[in-house]
């Protein structure tokens, strides 16, 4: 199963490209699939490419409870 | 916790051009315990926003297991307007996997992606609204703009087809008939999400499965692949004609346990969501079967298809390999490393 992390758009490249960060990692992402999106809103990744965008919100409550999920899997559950 | 999902790890070991053994290495992201101490319309909602593909089937799934503990039914109108959704989210999935995840020789063209977004587009707008009629003539469009990209990948794979040979296996459905089984699997041994099989089974679910096609390998499945998203789009058709949805698109069923039981059947397959209710509604046990842990167990199809499979060496084994796995439509990247005992 896929979660969905929410990555946050720092800066928009030419070409519908974007960067984001994530896990501390610059990374180039491709916006062809979704609508403006622009710097600081969040996205939802899938190989590559921009999926969907969520609000701030959302985000950051999935984020908590994806920081859970890993600290339970940490622990081998 | 690393936030990057990672890959799944396909290892082969090969010795003169034979795969020897397999190894199938998943991530395995399972936030099942998440869900524990919510009501069950909190989990439904959750789901929806905690997996980054089929979110509406997971979310439905846990809906449907929800109303299934509290023994709640669910009138015909509403099953209709789930099944919709259900069906949508099952054609835009699809498509975009079949042109994301494909593992060409180049990215994917500007022009198919142009056409997968309109594709996208229409699937996302048509449960809501009431110009689905428009919608679906749109949708039908794009995905015969796609046609050229199917066609590609079926010529890639029929150039490549005499430089291999996979093991002969038949192939062993996952189907509804099967649902009772995975049920009582799931809620008897919690482990059984990580790696479900059922007693003298090979299951292999996903496109192929739904299309009951005949065996063979990467060329049959991906076959299997296009006729299913042209039933999918029937099936759309169909329902918002009036017709019946597929039947075992979405099954539920309730225990005097406290357990409720929901299967979807997905874009990569069976989807199973079950979980407990305590005396005060909220939930007490959670587990959730994904369509990729049965076509990507150590002991499962896509494993059974490469042992013994005759598929060259370096670059072109490790390719061969993941276009296999592209077939069986793994929910994360499916990477092949390719270890040469020749040269070990």
């Amino acid at each position: 199963m896929c979660l969905a992390i929410p990555v946050q758009v720092t800066e928009l490249l030419e070409g519908d490209m974007a960067r984001v960060t994530l896990d501390g990692v610059r990374k180039t992402i491709s916006l062809a699939l979704v609508d403006d999106v622009k710097p600081g809103d969040y996205v939802i990744l899938h190989v590559g490419y921009a999926l969907n965008k969520i609000d701030p919100e959302e985000a950051e409550a999935t984020l908590a409870l994806l920081a859970e999920a890993g600290q339970l899997q940490g622990a081998g559950a | 916790m690393s936030a990057a999902p990672a890959n799944l790890i396909l290892r082969a070991k090969l010795r003169d051009g034979v795969v020897e053994d397999i190894d199938i290495v998943s991530p395995r992201a399972d936030p099942s315990p998440v869900f524990i101490g919510l009501s069950p319309d909190e989990a439904a909602t959750l789901a929806g926003r905690l997996f980054s593909l089929c979110p509406m089937a997971q979310s439905l799934a846990a809906r449907a297991a929800g109303e299934a503990a509290l023994g709640i039914e669910v009138d015909a109108a509403r099953g209709r307007e789930r099944a919709l959704k259900l069906l949508c989210e099952r054609l835009g999935e699809m498509l975009r996997a079949s042109l994301l995840d494909w593992p060409g020789e180049a990215p994917p063209a500007p022009e198919d992606i142009l056409q997968l977004r309109e594709a996208l587009k229409a699937v996302r707008e048509m449960p809501q609204t009431d110009e689905a009629p428009q919608q679906i003539e749109a949708l039908a469009a794009a995905m015969l703009g796609l046609n050229d990209m199917f066609l590609r990948q079926l010529a890639a794979v029929h150039a490549d087809e005499a430089n291999w040979e996979l093991a002969a296996q038949a192939p062993d459905y996952l189907g509804s008939a099967d649902d009772a089984a995975v049920f009582e699997a799931m809620t008897r041994d919690p482990a059984f999400s990580r790696a479900p099989a059922l007693p003298g089974r090979c299951a292999e679910t996903g496109a192929a499965a739904r299309q009951q096609a005949s065996g063979g390998g990467l060329a049959a499945r991906l076959a299997a692949r296009r006729a299913d998203l042209a039933a999918t789009l029937d099936a759309i058709r169909a329902l918002l004609a009036g017709g019946a949805a597929p039947e075992g698109l979405l099954s539920a069923q309730g225990e005097a346990s406290g357990w409720g039981f929901a299967a979807v059947d997905s874009a990569r397959g069976r989807l199973y969501h079950a979980l407990r209710l305590d005396s005060a509604e909220r939930i007490a046990d959670y587990r959730i079967v994904a369509p990729t842990e049965w076509n990507f167990h150590p002991e499962g199809p896509l494993a059974r298809l490469l042992r013994g499979a005759r598929i060259g060496a370096g670059a072109a084994a490790k390719k061969r390999i993941e276009r296999l796995a592209f077939v069986f439509d793994p929910c994360i990247r499916a990477c092949a490393e390719v270890l040469d005992e020749n040269h070990a």
